[in-house]
Order: C-alpha cells, then structure tokens, then sequence
C-alpha cells in the first residue's frame, strides 16, 4: 500500500481509538508501530523502535525542564502563593467596579508564570475567588466565567507544559517559546482585564456591592500588597535569567523549584503533609506527560517515514487560496479538538502535521507556535466538554451547574477569540522579545 | 483483594515516590551546580550527563502508579454515554490493548539491556561515566508494572469493579 495512505489511515485510526477511550498514549504508540509495519513491511523494525523510543527518545537534558518546572508550581502552591497573589491584588484593583474580577485575572497571570497548568489554576481560584466575588453579590455566572477564563493564563504565560512540548515536537529553543509567551500573555491578560471593566461599566449589576467592603486601613492594605514578594521575586529571577541567558530552561526550572521551597520555609508550610502532597503529585503530572511525549515521538517519526507531512504541505503551499485561510482553517481544528481531548494531546495529534504546513507558507515558527498554544486554550473553555469548565465544577461541586459555568464563560471566549486576532494580526508581540535574547 | 496483587501495588506506589524524590534531589544538584558556577567559578562535573539519564528512570519509575491512580490521559466522553455492557466490552479491549504496548517495549528492550549489562554501557566522557543498564533495567520494570496494571485493570472491568479515573491536569 501507499505510504501516504498507511499514514491516512493510522490518523483516522488514532482518531476512532481515543474517541472510544483508550490512553491517548497507548493509541499513538500501537498505531505508530502498525503504520510503519505496514509502510517497510518490518514487523520486527516497528516493534524495535518502541524499546527504543521509550529509553532514548525521552533521554535528554531538556527534558528534565517538565519535572522541574511541574515541581516549582507544586511547591510555590503549597506556600500559598495563590492566596497571597489573590489578596494582594484585591488591594490594588477591588476598589475599582468589578475590581474582585480584574484581581482575579490579574493574581492568574502572575500565578501562571510559575505554573505551568491550566486547570490547576482553575480548580484554586474557584475555591478562592468565587467565594469573595458571591459575598459581594457578584452575577454568579459572571464570577464563573471570570475564574473560568482567566484560568487558560496557565499555560499562556510561561513557564507552559505547552510551548515545552511545542519545542520537543518543532524543536525549537524552549527558552525563546518561553520568552516569546510574555506578549501574548500580557494581550490577554490585558484583554481579559478590559473586558471585565467594560461589563461593569455596561452592565453595573454584574459587578456586585461595594458597599460591603470594610474600609480600607492604609498599613494593613500596603502589608497584604507586599505580601507575595517572595513569588515575584522568583518570577523575575527565573524568567530574567532565561531572557539574560544565564540558565538553561532545566536550569531555570530548578532554581525556580529551589526558590519555591525556600518561599515555602519561609511561610512555614513546610511540613511532612504538604511535603507528601508534592511528592505524590509529581508523578501524576510528569508521568502522564511523558507517556504522551514517548508515543508522539513515534507517532511523528511514522509521519516523517510516510512522507505525508512533506505531501501535504506542498499540497497546501499550491493551494489558490491565501495562506492566511490555511491557519484559520488550523485554528477551527484545535477549538473542535478542544471539545474532545486535553491540550497536551491536541497538540500532539496535530502539530507533526500542520507544523511543516505552516513553515512552507512561510511563518514564523515562534509565531505559530504561540497562536496555536492560544487556539487551543480558548478550546477548553468551548462546550461540550471544556475541560477548565469540568475542573470548575468538580471544584464548587453542588454551588454551580456546568450549564451555568458555560454561559458565564461566553463572554469570555469572546474576548479570547478577539485577543487571539491580536497576536495574528501582529506577529512581532510573539517575536519581538526572542528576538533580543 | 489477594496477596500478590497488594504487593505490586504497593512496589508501584513505592517506584512511585522513589521518582518523585529523584526530581527532588536532581532540583538540588543542578542548582549546586549554577551556586557553583555563579559564585565559586567551580561547576560541578557530569551534571548534564546525570540528569539526562535520571530523566528516563525517574518517569519510568513513575509509569505504572500513574495508571493505577486514573492519571494517564484518556477521553472517556463518549464511553460514559454507551450503555453498561458496550462500555464493559469497550474498555476491556482498550486496557488490553495497553497491556500490549506496554509488554511490547519490554519484549522489544529485553536483549538491549541484557547487552547493556555485559558490556557495562554507559553516557559521558572519561572522567564522568554514568553507567546506563541500571536505567535500561528500570525502564522494562516500569513497563512490565505498567503492562500488569493494564492487565488488572482488564480483569476489573470484567468484573464490573469500580475503575479509578481522574480528570486531565491540563
């Protein structure tokens, strides 16, 4: 058979396998072997490359950046940054109409820069934010869309699991994606905040009561505003020494997890239960990466062999429609996607093949790699099935239907899609920030 | 729950906690090594090499609990919809196609390592030398765990006993 057509239909077959649940990781690597067996007409060569692909693939000094990097916002969680942040930022915003929501979204954006998850943030924030915004009589759905749509500022603003597995699969420096994620972490972290203001200004009986505010006692406020230092400080540290060219990304992870443990001495949470709550965390995050990082490897080493990467691009490339249509039409896949599966696997499934699209249209790599990672977020918010929706609600359990968390978050999809045609529309907010490094 | 099957467990919840100290004290070397690079000009030696391959044992160590706690990622929107019995039949041929994968990379890394072993192989130049076939021997422990677990998970679904699941982290 055609080597193109093997790789078609091992494609459809991923497909049909993860929709019937079975481990994305086990589908990608049985269906790898399958294909090339049929492409060289080797079983023993298909079955060779797993023993392979499980000890060499994943045998790099990058790869340590996932357990660090996992480890570091594990561990800053335990100090109780999340609450701190929170805190903090309501005293510098929650005077404002609808400031507890612009506190939320600005408190996940500095918690995303040592996080490198989405719905971590979302299942914290709904037992931290939700609460304060309802006693001050918010709209219910509005404080679940607000909590729901800056939690995807997880993966948006660096460190990301995302722009890691990104630079695994396009091999690009992991350090750039991470400094190239600033811009369009701070576009929507700004659209985010603007948008919220607006619906408040449009719309007063969203944001609440101000009159429920105790009055503000000026050492106190400045006491609670100076309180996460400790955090920012490890942002600055971590990320400054990235851009500077001090560390590695590995190196980065580590001094960040170190900095993180230290915070956690420090705010005394560093005892034997929050210890083995970290402990018994990192496998569940790494692990399960890295299941889906091994058979990804073998998936896209099935694509090369078949040349359907290379076909279809040329394919694309001669197309008679601008190439700006091709990304947008890359775009409605990763939202579909987004409904099924989680953004790992998206990005898995997907980039092997429409990464050498993208470069033969000739874009920037960075570039693609951040309007993707974005595209793809904004699909775990989409109904049925977004995923930041379903962490939400296992997190407020009986407080608030999914229907309720679903509506609320249209807005914010909204906003997102919008933030989103900013960093296409400009790709230097991607590329600018790499390109001094 | 018989014998036996207590015990891997518990081996798969001890290679579990022994990965996550791994990452612990990998953090503690790598960030000795930038303290020594950055105030005493003295790096240490072979760190790029060790953490290379503590990678590939930490994860492995890691594998087969991951599974047992519901943590590998699966999409199971459509199979929660299908009625009791096409659910039982699906997720059997699913876990046993896991349990094939996974015995699969033993069977496929078996002789690589028993090779590894006799010639002592290991990464690095002289004069750090981190020996590998321990490595190659935990990653076919890691996937013969994960494999059995697949297997039990098989034989639950069988037996229509309840399956650990957990949601994406992601």
């Amino acid at each position: 058979m055609d080597p193109i057509t093997v790789a078609l239909i091992t494609v459809g077959c991923v497909f049909v396998l993860i929709l019937l649940g079975v481990h994305i990781g086990v589908a990608l690597a049985l269906l790898s072997v399958l294909g090339i067996w049929a492409i060289t007409g080797k079983p023993f060569v298909a079955i060779s490359l797993l023993g392979t692909t499980a000890y060499s693939a994943i045998m790099d000094y990058v790869y340590a950046v996932i357990p660090l990097f996992c480890l570091m916002g594990l561990l800053a969680s335990a100090s109780g940054a999340t609450r701190d942040l929170f805190d903090a930022a309501q005293v510098a915003f929650g005077r404002m109409r609808g400031g507890i929501g612009i506190a939320t979204v600005i408190a996940n954006a500095v918690f995303a820069a040592i996080t490198g998850v989405s719905v971590a943030s979302a299942a914290v924030f709904s037992k931290v934010a939700v609460p304060e915004m309802q006693r001050l009589n918010y709209d219910r759905k509005f404080s679940f869309g607000i909590v729901a749509g800056s939690a995807i500022l997880g993966m948006l603003i660096p460190p990301s699991v995302l722009m890691i597995v990104y630079g695994v699969l396009t091999e690009q420096s992991i350090g750039r994606l991470f400094i190239a994620g600033i811009g369009p972490g701070l576009v929507v972290t700004a659209t985010l905040s603007l948008g919220i203001w607006l619906m408040v200004v449009v719309s007063p009986r969203l944001g609440g009561q101000m009159e429920k505010l105790p009055p503000l006692n000026l050492r106190t406020a400045l006491k609670t505003a100076l309180k996460p230092w400790g955090v920012v400080l490890l942002i600055v540290l971590v990320l400054g020494g990235l851009w500077g060219g001090f560390f590695t990304p590995t190196e980065a992870g580590a001094i960040g997890a170190a900095g993180a443990m230290l915070l956690m001495v420090i705010n005394r949470q560093f005892n034997w239960h929050n210890i083995v709550d970290v402990l018994m965390e990192i496998g569940r995050t790494t692990a399960s990466i890295f299941l889906l990082l091994i058979a990804a490897q073998m998936y896209s080493r099935m694509l090369t062999l078949s040349g359907l990467a290379a076909k279809l691009s040329e394919w694309a490339a001669a197309l008679p429609v601008p190439p700006i249509m091709i990304v947008l039409m890359f775009i409605v896949v990763f939202l579909l996607l987004g409904m099924i599966i989680d953004s790992i696997s998206i990005l898995l499934l997907t980039i092997p093949i429409m990464y050498p699209v993208a470069i033969k249209l000739g874009y920037d790599p960075i570039w693609f790699g951040m309007v993707s990672i974005v595209a793809i977020e904004i699909g775990l918010l989409t109904p049925p099935f977004g995923m930041v929706v379903f962490a939400m609600k296992s997190s407020l359990g009986d407080a608030a239907t999914l229907e309720e968390i679903f509506t609320g978050s249209i807005p914010f999809i909204i906003m997102l899609l919008f933030a989103l045609a900013v960093v296409i529309a400009y790709p230097p907010l991607s590329t600018w920030l790499p390109s001094l490094m | 729950m018989n014998m036996p099957i207590r015990l891997l467990h518990g081996l798969m919840a001890l290679l579990n906690i022994i990965g996550a100290i791994w990452v612990v004290l990998i953090m503690l070397l790598i960030a000795v090594d930038v303290a020594g690079r950055a105030f005493f000009n003295a790096p240490l030696f072979g760190v790029p090499e060790i953490v290379k391959i503590s990678v590939v044992g930490l994860v492995w160590c890691q594998m087969a609990h991951t599974l047992r706690i519901g943590a590998h990622l699966r999409s199971t929107i459509l199979v929660e919809r299908l009625p009791a019995g096409a659910r039982t039949v699906i997720e059997f041929i699913s876990f046993l196609l896991g349990a094939i994968t996974f015995a699969l990379i033993v069977y496929s890394g078996w002789d690589n390592m028993l090779e590894s072993w006799r010639i002592g192989e290991y990464e690095g130049e002289e004069p750090v030398r981190v020996p590998t076939y321990p490595i190659r021997s935990l990653v076919l422990l890691g996937a013969a765990l994960t494999a059995v677990q697949f297997a039990l998970m098989a034989v639950d679904r069988l037996r229509a006993r309840k399956i650990v699941e957990t949601k994406a982290p992601f």
